[in-house]
């Protein structure tokens, strides 16, 4: 399958980021079986900035999620797709969906067009996900990432939760937003009950892929 | 009794931990590795690819396993789970299967379920509902472990008035060894690798949630059946 990258060069490098060598490897396998060139990042980083000057030589990243458990690298995966993404380097975060990432990632979701779970990684998925992520450079978004205007209903809170329901999303379903996904002006104004407007993906399939932005309170 | 229920709580605990642990790299590295395997050995060796697939099935097969225990552990505890809210018992048993499902077909344990048609649902913890649930579901997977017949379990919901009834029952040796009235008691088990609090906790779970509970040593299927009555707040 071919794919064209924005940066026009021979060689498509894709830079795999992950604090464990197991795992980087195995990601390396399906780099490599994309017909692209691996560049796993061996050695530990401690300045961020300083990477991310460097990643500008390769032409996708693929990131973990969870790089802080040894001392790897300063930031989490969401951080380093979320930096990509406004140096147009197509960026796919490969990590597991755990309620407490959604928290952690879903305010940088806008910058994160594609989360894969470790198991639906392979060739396809890769090839696939970048062209997603070139294609929003574009301007051009998978129905699933665009969002809407639409009500947002304050169904029940409680120290650390909103827990709201998007009508036009699922009237059934309740999605809870911790509050500290939200600036502190929002997570302030918002009560139980309440209805207000936000811009959401209401074609997102699952409630873990949904975003917030531009509340209206 | 209190003890007994820290003690579980702390088992718990010990197994959400490393159910994290190794449902994070270890199963991560397995399946990618694997499929990599599989993508090179398709690709170089497409004419040999049958003296692989065996081995490469087993492998998933095993690991698939792997994740549904790993899995199933982390998801009885997601924090979402504790919190009071509507909780829609048909789409709660029907998740419990789903997760359940590979683990109890490694069994040869064929499930079934039958449910009310339509969506009844109460006030309450989705825990406290998928903990009734998951306890019986394991307490008729344990009995079956010995039985040489086609292994089943039936979990059937019925709506009478304002109360849900829901049944778990499975063909094996049904409520044998053991007084019924002592089953709900904690630490008491015929099972030698039991915790004995698995009907103690569907039996508090229940009450809790202001329902009842009853055994009927050989039920619907010749085995034990268990039935919790909950009422619940509209359909």
């Amino acid at each position: 399958m071919a794919i064209t990258f924005l940066r026009q060069t021979n060689q498509k490098r894709v830079a795999l980021l992950d604090d464990d060598d197991s795992s980087r490897n195995v990601l390396k396998y399906t780099v490599e079986d994309s017909a692209l060139e691996a560049l796993p990042q061996n050695e530990g980083i401690s300045d961020i900035n300083f990477f991310l000057s460097s990643i500008k030589n390769s032409d996708a990243i693929v990131s973990d999620h969870h790089l802080r458990k040894k001392n790897y690298f300063p930031a989490d995966g969401a951080v380093v797709c979320s930096h990509c993404y406004d140096l147009l380097i197509p960026s796919i975060l490969v990590t597991k969906w755990e309620q407490a990432d959604v928290h952690e990632i879903r305010k940088l979701r806008p910058k994160i067009p594609v989360i894969i779970n470790p198991e639906d990684f392979n060739p396809d998925s890769l090839i696939h996900s970048l062209e997603i992520c070139i294609n929003e450079f574009k301007g051009v978004m998978i129905p699933q990432r665009k969002t809407w205007r639409t009500l947002v209903r304050i169904d029940d809170l409680d120290e650390l939760h909103f827990y709201v329901i998007i009508p036009s999303w699922n009237p059934n379903e309740v999605i809870s937003i911790a509050k500290k996904e939200l600036d502190n002006s929002v997570a302030q104004s918002l009560r139980q009950g309440q209805r207000v407007h936000a811009n959401v993906n209401i074609e997102a399939e699952q409630p873990y892929e949904l975003f917030f932005q531009n509340w209206e309170i | 009794m209190k003890c007994n229920y820290i003690e579980h709580l702390a088992g718990r605990i010990t197994a959400a931990t490393f159910s994290h642990e190794s449902n994070g790299n270890p199963i991560k590295v397995i399946t990618q590795a694997i499929s990599a395997i599989d993508r090179r050995i398709k690709k170089r060796f497409e004419n040999h690819y049958s003296q692989f697939e065996e081995p490469i099935n087993s492998i998933t097969k095993s690991v698939d396993a792997l994740k549904v225990l790993a899995g199933a552990t982390l998801k009885l505890l997601a924090h979402e789970k504790r919190r009071t809210g509507r909780v829609e018992v048909n789409i709660v048993i029907k998740n419990i299967v789903k997760t359940f499902k590979p683990f109890l077909e490694g069994r040869d344990i064929e499930i079934t379920t039958d449910l009310a048609n339509a969506n009844p649902y109460l006030r309450a913890t989705e825990a406290s509902v998928e903990s009734i649930i998951t306890n019986l579901l394991n307490n008729s997977i344990n009995a079956l472990e010995n039985i040489n017949v086609q292994r089943k379990i039936l979990i059937k919901s019925i709506i009478q008035e304002n109360i849900l009834s829901v049944s778990v029952a499975d063909n094996g040796p049904g409520i044998v060894g053991i007084a019924l009235k002592n089953i709900w008691l904690p630490g008491y088990t015929t099972n030698p690798n039991g915790t004995g609090l698995g009907l103690t906790i569907v039996r508090d779970a229940t009450f809790d949630l202001g329902g009842k509970v009853r055994a009927i040593p050989r039920g619907t299927l010749g085995g034990a059946e268990i039935i919790v009555e909950l009422p619940i707040i509209g359909i």
